[in-house]
């Protein structure tokens, strides 16, 4: 997305994926659970208003008769009680990507070897993908290994808010409740998902960017 | 060259706003920050309510009533409440029962229990006709025995005759005592006169804190007895009946009553039997007699002393029944006086009845000639006796009443300083919600608060608004679990009812009515106008939002001034000194850059406590690596310039250089990272504020604490004008940084400014 705007310069498209990007950004996880809550499980009624699994599964089925003696039950149970917090989670991430992706394009199509590919004759796809992308990925990289822990906190305070019993989930009810082994091993957890996620960002860092050896 | 740096400064500062003002974003950050820098200082104007400010009962409270008529010819006595008897076993704190006693001999009881409401379930009511048990009309009024608990204050659960309450009557001439639950009749005894008063001790009518014991062998100092004194305007007779066990084993239940004393004397108003079970040497019957006398007999009637009633030598009669405390503890009675010229009330110390002991202890005089008095104990059970009395012209055509407060030290306190237009018919206090109510004789229910701190009611409030004349008695009814005064009962068990006995009909009412807070926005019957309506507690919420902005812009310039601080000094310092401390530095902030940092943030915040400041304190510890690192880039950038070579070779030392020419060079990057990091800091704010972790008081309300306040209310998806403004505000003030944020980088980095 951030690619795209950051292509083509100017216009509606560009204003509004800023302005989205910009909103979102700024806005509070917790806030902006609550309204999806809001309005999606409970004024619209589509999907659960919290916990990661039905109570009773006849509930469930009341509601979606075709999964009666479904083995996929279960399994979309699941899925239908992360939709939301998901959601929210990668929208609050998105808009910092997109706004980051931007910026790096915007910095990339500068550079001298976008001139050679685009005078050497190259269609503008292959210079976007091959050239601009690939070389504007490279920071948006590097924050994903500083937004993740931040991300981390994030979630903590959605499962509370959609009730979702994770390890943040714990994690919280063991702040307020002073338990501080519980909290601190909880936050072993933590610290060690954050860990594995900037050695994945590494290694994705290497993939991109040829010129770095691990 | 201060004035030369001043104006370079200045001109520094003014092409930089040209340059600011091309960037739309920019100015419309600026914008919203101005907006609530504006609601931040001026909120004490701007906002429409003070932040202590509660919406007033009439427009939170709608009153809750149930209502029933019990169809008769004849006409009714007061209602009795009875605490507590376990009909059902299964119910283990039992039922709150009411009884009515009409003068055809009819007595209907009806219950209440926990998560009941009144009158709902129709079979429980109990009928009892006189009739059926031999017993002819006149009917005196009924009394209800509680059951009584054991020595280790469990109720007796065996097949014994304190497992249910009792009521006790005097039917022509016959005083009887009756297990209503099972229909059995204990005892009848003919005493030859009807009663005008049948009063039983306050321990056994469930009007004291304390259960009455009931103790299985008759061992030890304790004694289970109850009193009870029937009078009529002649003649006083006492019973005592007595709960206990044989020595057999198993231990078989014995019921005893014995007449202790039966006198002729002229009795002039209700008398009171003051029993302490653990201290019957400080108990006595006490009789209001003709010639202005209190006679005050001794428990086995064996003695009776005199008291002269007086004010100042003035002879006085008693206007109100005799008050107690309804903490055993505190042995204290109040009697309401009035002689031809004064109002007043004695504090009277029964310091040993047995002895003849009674002292006046302190007397509370009113100067004026036409009062009267009713007193009704305040029965705090700690060191802080109070008592709560109504003062009206009873003489003359009484237009207002006084409702007051006083103290044991015999002064009036100014905690309760209430003028009603009518006289008080009747009045209770509610230790639990620490309200007063009081029935005027336009039939209107007062209720007042004895506690004078923010969170209570201050105004009156009016439950019926159909204002009804007839109902003329109002009574606590108070908890179900065996006395009326249990602490801890939740607002649907604090009931009261009003009763009218000449046609039946009983209100039962919950004494704080019913919270319709969170109120949407609107107009109010206070006249009071809720713009974006009020919370749960009725707090305005556009008030709470204007306030909130005080805290939001405190933490945030706070925190982020603090983190660019200790960034931009480590990066620095790093940056400029390179080797081993770079090292040292980098690799602590390279750890503090990958920890996870809200929770971490939450860890400390938990255990710093509860403050705006630890929350900024722990933003700015937490929140300066990211800055650390870009301040580092940037010096190890400057410190290759020429201007820097210069500085050496001119021969400044290496501090000089780092703090005179490196650092003015980095500080416009600092002030980009902390215009950055404000929205940052407050949106830390509010999710810690969420979690619960936030500065409770009210004056410090945030963002936060309103959401945090509205999720555990639990009105979340109902209340969208208390879910909508705190996130909205939050996201426009962060937004606003995060564009001024902006545009200031497009100035530092001209690299951009194409763009």
């Amino acid at each position: 997305m951030g690619s795209r705007i950051g292509w083509k310069r100017g216009g509606v498209e560009e204003g509004g994926w800023i302005l989205f990007s910009l909103f979102f950004y700024n806005m509070p996880s917790f806030w902006i659970g609550l309204i999806f809550i809001w309005i999606f499980a409970f004024q619209f009624g589509w999907f659960p208003l919290s916990g990661f699994q039905s109570a009773n599964m006849a509930d469930l089925v009341r509601k979606f008769p075709f999964l009666e003696n479904n083995i996929l039950a279960r399994p979309f149970d699941y899925m239908w009680h992360m939709v939301l917090p998901l959601v929210v989670l990668v929208l609050i991430s998105l808009a910092g990507v997109i706004l980051l992706m931007r910026t790096s394009l915007l910095e990339v199509l500068k550079e001298d070897y976008i001139l050679t590919a685009r005078a050497k004759g190259l269609p503008e796809r292959i210079v976007r993908r091959r050239h601009a992308n690939r070389n504007a990925y490279l920071p948006v990289v590097t924050s994903f290994t500083i937004a993740l822990a931040y991300s981390v906190g994030g979630a903590i305070i959605l499962e509370q808010i959609f009730t979702y019993q994770g390890v943040g989930y714990y994690f919280l009810q063991a702040i307020l409740i002073q338990d501080h082994f519980l909290a601190g091993a909880t936050l072993f957890i933590l610290a060690i998902l954050v860990i594995v996620g900037n050695i994945v960002a590494d290694l994705l860092y290497a993939w991109l960017d040829p010129r770095v050896r691990l | 060259m201060a004035i030369g740096g001043l104006s370079a400064f200045w001109i520094a500062l003014k092409k930089s706003w040209n340059l600011f003002k091309r960037s739309k974003l920019g100015l419309a950050g600026t914008a919203i920050i101005t907006v609530f820098v504006f609601m931040a200082v001026f909120a004490p104007m701007i906002s429409p309510y003070s932040p202590e400010f509660l919406a007033p009962d009439v427009d939170v409270f709608v009153p809750a009533s149930y209502s029933k008529t019990y169809n008769t010819t004849g006409s009714f006595f007061e209602p009795v409440i009875g605490p507590s008897s376990p009909k059902d076993p299964t119910e283990d704190d039992g039922r709150l029962w009411i009884i009515v006693a009409d003068s055809n001999g009819k007595i209907v009881m009806d219950s209440v229990a926990k998560n009941e409401s009144p009158f709902s379930i129709p079979g429980r009511t109990i009928w009892i006709n006189i009739t059926d048990f031999g017993f002819s009309t006149p009917l005196s009024n009924v009394l209800y025995l509680v059951p009584g608990r054991d020595n280790l204050g469990k109720r007796a659960t065996d097949d014994d005759l304190t497992k249910n309450g009792l009521i006790g009557f005097v039917a022509n001439g016959y005083f009887v005592l009756l297990d209503p639950f099972t229909k059995r009749k204990l005892h009848s005894e003919y005493i030859g006169f009807q009663p005008r008063w049948l009063v039983e001790d306050p321990v056994s009518a469930g009007e004291m804190y304390d259960f009455p014991f009931q103790i299985r062998n008759d061992t030890g100092g304790l004694h289970s007895d109850r009193y009870i004194v029937a009078a009529s305007d002649t003649h006083v007779q006492v019973f005592s009946v007595n709960y206990k066990s044989s020595q057999d084993d198993p231990p078989i239940p014995q019921f005893g009553i014995a007449s202790v004393l039966s006198v002729d004397m002229p009795v002039t108003a209700k008398p009171l039997a003051y029993y302490l079970q653990l201290k019957p040497e400080l108990s006595g019957i006490f009789v209001p007699t003709s010639n202005n006398k209190l006679a005050v007999f001794t428990l086995n009637g064996s003695a009776r002393f005199d008291l002269d009633l007086a004010i100042s030598g003035e002879p006085a009669n008693m206007t109100a029944p005799i008050g107690y405390f309804r903490a055993p503890e505190i042995q204290m009675l109040y009697v309401p006086l009035r002689s031809a010229t004064k109002a007043a009330i004695w504090y009277l110390l029964p310091r040993n009845v047995t002895a003849g002991n009674l002292t006046v202890f302190r007397t509370l005089t009113f100067d004026s000639s036409s009062s009267a008095i009713t007193t009704q104990p305040d029965p705090g059970n700690s060191g802080n006796p109070h008592f709560v009395l109504t003062h009206y012209d009873a003489v003359g055509n009484a237009t207002s009443s006084d409702l007051l407060r006083g103290s044991a030290n015999g002064t009036l306190d100014s905690v309760l300083n209430i003028s009603l237009s009518k006289p008080v018919r009747s009045l209770f206090y509610s230790p639990t919600t620490s309200l007063v109510q009081a029935l005027d004789t336009d039939g209107v229910v007062w209720s007042a608060p004895t506690v004078s701190e923010t969170r209570l009611r201050q105004r009156l409030i009016n439950f019926f608004k159909d204002s009804d004349p007839l109902r003329i008695y109002i009574e606590y009814m108070g908890s179900s679990a065996g006395t009326k005064y249990a602490i801890g009962l939740s607002s649907e068990e604090m009931l009261a009812l009003v009763f009218e006995p000449s046609t039946g009909n009983m209100v039962v009412y919950r004494l704080l009515g019913v919270s319709r807070a969170p109120l949407p926005p609107g107009t109010y019957p206070s006249g009071n106008t809720y713009i974006l309506g009020t919370d749960a507690q009725g707090y305005d919420i556009l008030t709470q939002l204007i306030w909130g902005s005080r805290v939001a812009l405190i933490v945030g310039v706070l925190a982020a001034l603090f983190s660019v601080v200790i960034g931009t000094l480590v990066g620095l310092v790093a940056g400029f000194y390179g080797g081993f401390l770079d090292t040292l530095l980098m690799r602590v902030t390279d750890i503090a850059l990958v920890l996870p940092f809200l929770p971490l943030v939450l860890i400390l915040a938990s255990i710093l406590g509860p403050s705006i400041w630890n929350i900024v304190i722990v933003i700015a510890v937490l929140g300066w690596p990211g800055i650390a690192r870009v301040i580092r880039a940037q010096t190890l950038s400057l410190k290759e310039r020429p201007f820097v070579d210069a500085s050496r070779i001119s021969g400044a030392s290496r501090s000089r250089t780092m703090v005179v020419h490196i650092a003015p060079n980095v500080l416009p990057f600092a002030f980009l990272y902390m215009t950055l990091s404000v929205g940052g800091a407050i949106l830390t704010e509010a999710a810690v504020s969420f979690i619960g972790l936030g500065d409770p008081r009210p004056s410090n309300v945030s963002w936060g604490i309103m959401l945090r306040t509205l999720g555990s209310s639990g009105n979340t998806l109902t209340a969208w004008w208390w879910l909508l403004p705190p996130g909205l505000c939050i996201t426009l003030i962060s937004l606003g940084f995060y564009l001024v944020g902006r545009a200031i980088d497009d100035i530092i980095n001209p690299r951009l400014r194409e763009r």
